[in-house]
Protein backbone atom coordinates (compact mmCIF):
# COMPACT_ATOMS: atom_id res chain seq x y z
CA UNK A 1 0.00 0.00 0.00
CA UNK A 2 2.88 2.32 0.67
CA UNK A 3 3.61 2.51 -3.04
CA UNK A 4 0.03 3.85 -3.70
CA UNK A 5 0.50 6.82 -1.38
CA UNK A 6 1.39 10.23 -2.87
CA UNK A 7 5.05 10.87 -2.99
CA UNK A 8 5.34 13.52 -0.22
CA UNK A 9 3.82 11.13 2.26
CA UNK A 10 5.92 8.15 1.39
CA UNK A 11 8.82 9.29 3.47
CA UNK A 12 6.68 10.63 6.31
CA UNK A 13 7.75 9.09 9.58
CA UNK A 14 4.92 7.83 11.70
CA UNK A 15 4.97 9.33 15.18
CA UNK A 16 5.91 6.92 17.90
CA UNK A 17 2.86 6.01 19.95
CA UNK A 18 3.45 6.25 23.70
CA UNK A 19 2.88 3.04 25.60
CA UNK A 20 -0.67 2.57 26.89
CA UNK A 21 -2.19 5.46 24.90
CA UNK A 22 -4.91 3.30 23.41
CA UNK A 23 -5.94 1.97 26.82
CA UNK A 24 -5.96 5.48 28.31
CA UNK A 25 -8.19 6.72 25.49
CA UNK A 26 -10.65 3.88 26.09
CA UNK A 27 -10.63 4.57 29.83
CA UNK A 28 -11.33 8.23 29.22
CA UNK A 29 -14.29 7.37 26.96
CA UNK A 30 -15.73 5.01 29.59
CA UNK A 31 -15.22 7.61 32.33
CA UNK A 32 -16.99 10.29 30.35
CA UNK A 33 -19.92 7.96 29.66
CA UNK A 34 -20.11 7.22 33.38
CA UNK A 35 -20.02 10.92 34.24
CA UNK A 36 -22.86 11.59 31.82
CA UNK A 37 -25.11 8.97 33.43
CA UNK A 38 -23.93 10.11 36.86
CA UNK A 39 -25.25 13.63 36.17
CA UNK A 40 -28.67 12.14 35.49
CA UNK A 41 -28.50 10.02 38.63
CA UNK A 42 -27.56 13.06 40.73
CA UNK A 43 -30.91 14.61 39.85
CA UNK A 44 -32.76 11.37 40.57
CA UNK A 45 -31.10 10.76 43.96
CA UNK A 46 -31.53 14.42 44.93
CA UNK A 47 -35.25 14.03 44.27
CA UNK A 48 -35.56 10.76 46.22
CA UNK A 49 -33.56 12.25 49.13
CA UNK A 50 -35.87 15.27 49.28
CA UNK A 51 -39.03 13.17 49.01
CA UNK A 52 -37.85 10.68 51.63
CA UNK A 53 -36.93 13.52 53.99
CA UNK A 54 -40.40 14.98 53.58
CA UNK A 55 -41.98 11.56 54.16
CA UNK A 56 -39.79 11.10 57.24
CA UNK A 57 -41.16 14.30 58.77
CA UNK A 58 -44.75 13.18 58.06
CA UNK A 59 -44.14 9.66 59.36
CA UNK A 60 -42.43 10.98 62.49
CA UNK A 61 -45.38 13.24 63.32
CA UNK A 62 -47.73 10.32 62.76
CA UNK A 63 -45.58 8.13 65.02
CA UNK A 64 -45.62 10.80 67.74
CA UNK A 65 -49.42 10.97 67.60
CA UNK A 66 -49.71 7.17 67.62
CA UNK A 67 -47.31 6.85 70.58
CA UNK A 68 -49.39 9.36 72.52
CA UNK A 69 -52.64 7.65 71.55
CA UNK A 70 -51.43 4.19 72.51
CA UNK A 71 -50.18 5.24 75.96
CA UNK A 72 -46.90 3.46 75.30
CA UNK A 73 -44.75 6.27 76.68
CA UNK A 74 -46.61 6.20 80.00
CA UNK A 75 -46.22 2.43 80.05
CA UNK A 76 -42.48 2.70 79.43
CA UNK A 77 -42.21 5.25 82.26
CA UNK A 78 -43.23 2.45 84.62
CA UNK A 79 -39.83 0.86 83.96
CA UNK A 80 -38.28 3.80 85.81
CA UNK A 81 -40.90 4.26 88.53
CA UNK A 82 -42.12 0.73 89.20
CA UNK A 83 -39.50 -1.71 88.00
CA UNK A 84 -40.43 -4.22 90.71
CA UNK A 85 -44.05 -4.36 89.59
CA UNK A 86 -43.00 -4.56 85.95
CA UNK A 87 -40.90 -7.63 86.79
CA UNK A 88 -43.71 -9.21 88.80
CA UNK A 89 -46.15 -8.85 85.91
CA UNK A 90 -43.48 -9.17 83.22
CA UNK A 91 -45.59 -11.31 80.90
CA UNK A 92 -48.55 -8.92 80.91
CA UNK A 93 -46.22 -5.91 80.64
CA UNK A 94 -44.46 -7.40 77.65
CA UNK A 95 -47.78 -8.29 76.01
CA UNK A 96 -49.15 -4.81 76.64
CA UNK A 97 -45.97 -3.21 75.23
CA UNK A 98 -46.21 -5.29 72.06
CA UNK A 99 -49.93 -4.59 71.71
CA UNK A 100 -49.38 -0.85 72.12
CA UNK A 101 -46.57 -0.55 69.59
CA UNK A 102 -47.59 1.63 66.63
CA UNK A 103 -46.10 -0.81 64.11
CA UNK A 104 -47.06 0.93 60.89
CA UNK A 105 -45.85 4.38 61.82
CA UNK A 106 -42.55 3.06 63.22
CA UNK A 107 -42.06 1.04 60.04
CA UNK A 108 -42.80 4.17 57.99
CA UNK A 109 -40.21 6.20 59.89
CA UNK A 110 -37.55 3.50 59.54
CA UNK A 111 -38.33 3.01 55.85
CA UNK A 112 -38.05 6.77 55.22
CA UNK A 113 -34.68 6.85 57.05
CA UNK A 114 -33.49 3.85 55.05
CA UNK A 115 -34.44 5.41 51.71
CA UNK A 116 -32.96 8.77 52.68
CA UNK A 117 -29.62 7.33 53.78
CA UNK A 118 -29.41 5.06 50.72
CA UNK A 119 -30.20 7.94 48.36
CA UNK A 120 -27.68 10.15 50.15
CA UNK A 121 -24.94 7.54 49.81
CA UNK A 122 -25.56 7.09 46.09
CA UNK A 123 -25.84 10.86 45.63
CA UNK A 124 -22.46 11.49 47.26
CA UNK A 125 -20.88 8.78 45.11
CA UNK A 126 -22.24 10.28 41.91
CA UNK A 127 -21.42 13.85 42.93
CA UNK A 128 -17.83 12.74 43.35
CA UNK A 129 -17.95 11.23 39.87
CA UNK A 130 -19.45 14.37 38.30
CA UNK A 131 -17.44 17.05 40.08
CA UNK A 132 -14.37 15.02 40.96
CA UNK A 133 -11.01 15.46 39.12
CA UNK A 134 -11.39 14.33 35.55
CA UNK A 135 -9.04 11.63 34.30
CA UNK B 1 -14.31 -29.56 47.43
CA UNK B 2 -13.70 -31.43 50.67
CA UNK B 3 -15.70 -30.92 53.83
CA UNK B 4 -13.14 -28.74 55.57
CA UNK B 5 -12.83 -26.40 52.63
CA UNK B 6 -16.61 -26.16 52.38
CA UNK B 7 -16.96 -25.20 56.06
CA UNK B 8 -14.38 -22.47 55.58
CA UNK B 9 -15.89 -21.17 52.35
CA UNK B 10 -17.97 -18.02 51.89
CA UNK B 11 -20.84 -20.13 50.58
CA UNK B 12 -21.16 -21.83 53.95
CA UNK B 13 -21.23 -18.49 55.75
CA UNK B 14 -23.90 -17.23 53.37
CA UNK B 15 -25.99 -20.33 54.00
CA UNK B 16 -25.68 -19.80 57.76
CA UNK B 17 -26.68 -16.15 57.45
CA UNK B 18 -29.66 -17.03 55.27
CA UNK B 19 -30.85 -19.64 57.79
CA UNK B 20 -30.41 -17.13 60.62
CA UNK B 21 -32.47 -14.51 58.80
CA UNK B 22 -35.23 -17.04 58.13
CA UNK B 23 -35.27 -18.08 61.81
CA UNK B 24 -35.48 -14.45 62.99
CA UNK B 25 -38.22 -13.75 60.47
CA UNK B 26 -40.25 -16.76 61.62
CA UNK B 27 -39.87 -15.81 65.30
CA UNK B 28 -40.99 -12.25 64.61
CA UNK B 29 -43.90 -13.55 62.53
CA UNK B 30 -44.95 -15.86 65.36
CA UNK B 31 -44.76 -13.02 67.87
CA UNK B 32 -46.98 -10.91 65.63
CA UNK B 33 -49.40 -13.79 65.25
CA UNK B 34 -49.57 -14.22 69.04
CA UNK B 35 -50.17 -10.54 69.74
CA UNK B 36 -52.74 -10.26 66.95
CA UNK B 37 -54.63 -13.31 68.18
CA UNK B 38 -54.59 -11.99 71.74
CA UNK B 39 -55.99 -8.61 70.71
CA UNK B 40 -58.56 -10.08 68.34
CA UNK B 41 -59.75 -12.62 70.88
CA UNK B 42 -60.09 -9.99 73.60
CA UNK B 43 -61.93 -7.62 71.26
CA UNK B 44 -64.31 -10.43 70.34
CA UNK B 45 -65.01 -11.24 74.00
CA UNK B 46 -65.47 -7.52 74.69
CA UNK B 47 -68.03 -7.27 71.90
CA UNK B 48 -69.84 -10.40 73.03
CA UNK B 49 -70.14 -9.08 76.59
CA UNK B 50 -70.65 -5.40 75.75
CA UNK B 51 -74.25 -5.37 76.94
CA UNK B 52 -73.28 -6.99 80.23
CA UNK B 53 -70.37 -4.65 80.86
CA UNK B 54 -71.95 -1.38 79.83
CA UNK B 55 -75.69 -2.03 79.86
CA UNK B 56 -78.16 -1.38 77.02
CA UNK B 57 -79.77 -3.81 74.59
CA UNK B 58 -77.85 -6.78 73.38
CA UNK B 59 -76.43 -6.24 69.95
CA UNK B 60 -75.83 -9.27 67.78
CA UNK B 61 -72.61 -9.99 65.93
CA UNK B 62 -73.84 -8.28 62.76
CA UNK B 63 -74.40 -5.03 64.63
CA UNK B 64 -71.12 -5.14 66.49
CA UNK B 65 -68.47 -5.71 63.88
CA UNK B 66 -64.91 -5.12 64.97
CA UNK B 67 -64.82 -2.00 62.87
CA UNK B 68 -67.59 -0.50 65.03
CA UNK B 69 -65.68 -0.91 68.26
CA UNK B 70 -63.42 1.97 67.36
CA UNK B 71 -63.11 4.28 64.43
CA UNK B 72 -59.68 3.20 63.25
CA UNK B 73 -60.33 -0.52 63.04
CA UNK B 74 -57.64 -1.49 65.57
CA UNK B 75 -58.31 -4.21 68.09
CA UNK B 76 -58.25 -3.47 71.80
CA UNK B 77 -55.26 -4.08 74.01
CA UNK B 78 -55.89 -7.15 76.13
CA UNK B 79 -53.28 -6.65 78.86
CA UNK B 80 -53.86 -3.14 80.08
CA UNK B 81 -54.83 0.39 79.24
CA UNK B 82 -53.68 3.96 79.72
CA UNK B 83 -56.42 6.52 80.27
CA UNK B 84 -58.81 8.30 82.58
CA UNK B 85 -61.21 6.79 85.12
CA UNK B 86 -64.73 7.72 84.08
CA UNK B 87 -66.71 5.48 86.42
CA UNK B 88 -66.10 3.60 89.66
CA UNK B 89 -68.59 1.02 90.83
CA UNK B 90 -69.13 1.36 94.54
CA UNK B 91 -66.94 -0.94 96.57
CA UNK B 92 -69.10 -3.52 98.30
CA UNK B 93 -67.61 -5.40 101.21
CA UNK B 94 -65.66 -8.43 100.03
CA UNK B 95 -66.22 -7.60 96.38
CA UNK B 96 -63.92 -6.31 93.72
CA UNK B 97 -63.95 -2.71 92.52
CA UNK B 98 -64.91 -2.20 88.92
CA UNK B 99 -63.49 0.72 86.98
CA UNK B 100 -64.47 2.00 83.58
CA UNK B 101 -61.48 3.58 81.88
CA UNK B 102 -61.57 5.79 78.82
CA UNK B 103 -58.38 5.25 76.87
CA UNK B 104 -56.44 7.90 74.98
CA UNK B 105 -58.01 6.67 71.75
CA UNK B 106 -61.51 7.03 73.27
CA UNK B 107 -61.90 3.29 73.84
CA UNK B 108 -63.67 2.27 77.03
CA UNK B 109 -62.62 -0.74 78.99
CA UNK B 110 -63.83 -2.37 82.17
CA UNK B 111 -61.16 -3.10 84.75
CA UNK B 112 -61.64 -5.40 87.71
CA UNK B 113 -59.52 -4.33 90.69
CA UNK B 114 -59.09 -6.92 93.39
CA UNK B 115 -57.65 -6.15 96.82
CA UNK B 116 -54.49 -7.93 95.69
CA UNK B 117 -53.80 -5.44 92.91
CA UNK B 118 -50.94 -3.05 93.63
CA UNK B 119 -51.96 0.60 93.28
CA UNK B 120 -49.41 3.38 93.47
CA UNK B 121 -49.52 7.14 93.27
CA UNK B 122 -46.10 8.71 93.53
CA UNK B 123 -44.39 6.77 96.30
CA UNK B 124 -47.65 6.02 98.10
CA UNK B 125 -49.45 2.72 98.05
CA UNK B 126 -53.20 3.15 97.63
CA UNK B 127 -56.28 1.01 98.08
CA UNK B 128 -59.04 0.57 95.49
CA UNK B 129 -61.27 2.86 97.55
CA UNK B 130 -58.72 5.67 97.09
CA UNK B 131 -59.24 5.78 93.34
CA UNK B 132 -61.26 8.73 92.05
CA UNK B 133 -62.99 9.64 88.81
CA UNK B 134 -60.89 11.70 86.34
CA UNK B 135 -57.61 10.27 87.61
CA UNK B 136 -55.06 9.51 84.91
CA UNK B 137 -53.84 5.93 85.28
CA UNK B 138 -51.94 3.11 83.59
CA UNK B 139 -53.09 -0.44 84.25
CA UNK B 140 -51.29 -3.72 83.64
CA UNK B 141 -53.39 -6.86 83.92
CA UNK B 142 -54.70 -10.04 82.35
CA UNK B 143 -57.81 -10.48 80.23
CA UNK B 144 -60.66 -12.62 81.49
CA UNK B 145 -63.26 -14.46 79.46
CA UNK B 146 -65.82 -11.65 79.80
CA UNK B 147 -63.89 -9.04 77.85
CA UNK B 148 -62.64 -7.36 81.02
CA UNK B 149 -59.15 -6.88 82.38
CA UNK B 150 -58.17 -8.01 85.86
CA UNK B 151 -55.71 -5.43 87.08
CA UNK B 152 -52.43 -6.54 88.61
CA UNK B 153 -50.83 -3.13 88.88
CA UNK B 154 -52.19 0.41 88.66
CA UNK B 155 -50.04 3.52 88.51
CA UNK B 156 -51.85 6.80 89.18
CA UNK B 157 -50.33 9.87 87.52
CA UNK B 158 -50.82 13.35 88.94
CA UNK B 159 -53.16 14.06 91.84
Amino acid sequence: MAKDMPKPYKDLKKPKMPNGLFERILEKIVAEKYRKTARQRVWLYSLTSAVSLFLFVLAFKLMQAELYRSGLLQLLSLIFFDLDQVFLAWSDTLSLTLESLPIFSVTGVLAAIFIFLGSLKLLVRDINAVFGASA
Amino acid sequence: MDIKTFFESKLFIKILIAIGIIVVFLLVFKAGEFVGFSKAGFSYRFAENYHRNFGGPRIGPMGMMFGDLDGDGDFMNAHGISGVIIKIDPVAAGQETTLVIKGRNNKEQTIIVSNLAAIRSGLENLKPADLKVDQNIVIIGSPDDKGQIEAKFIRVFGR
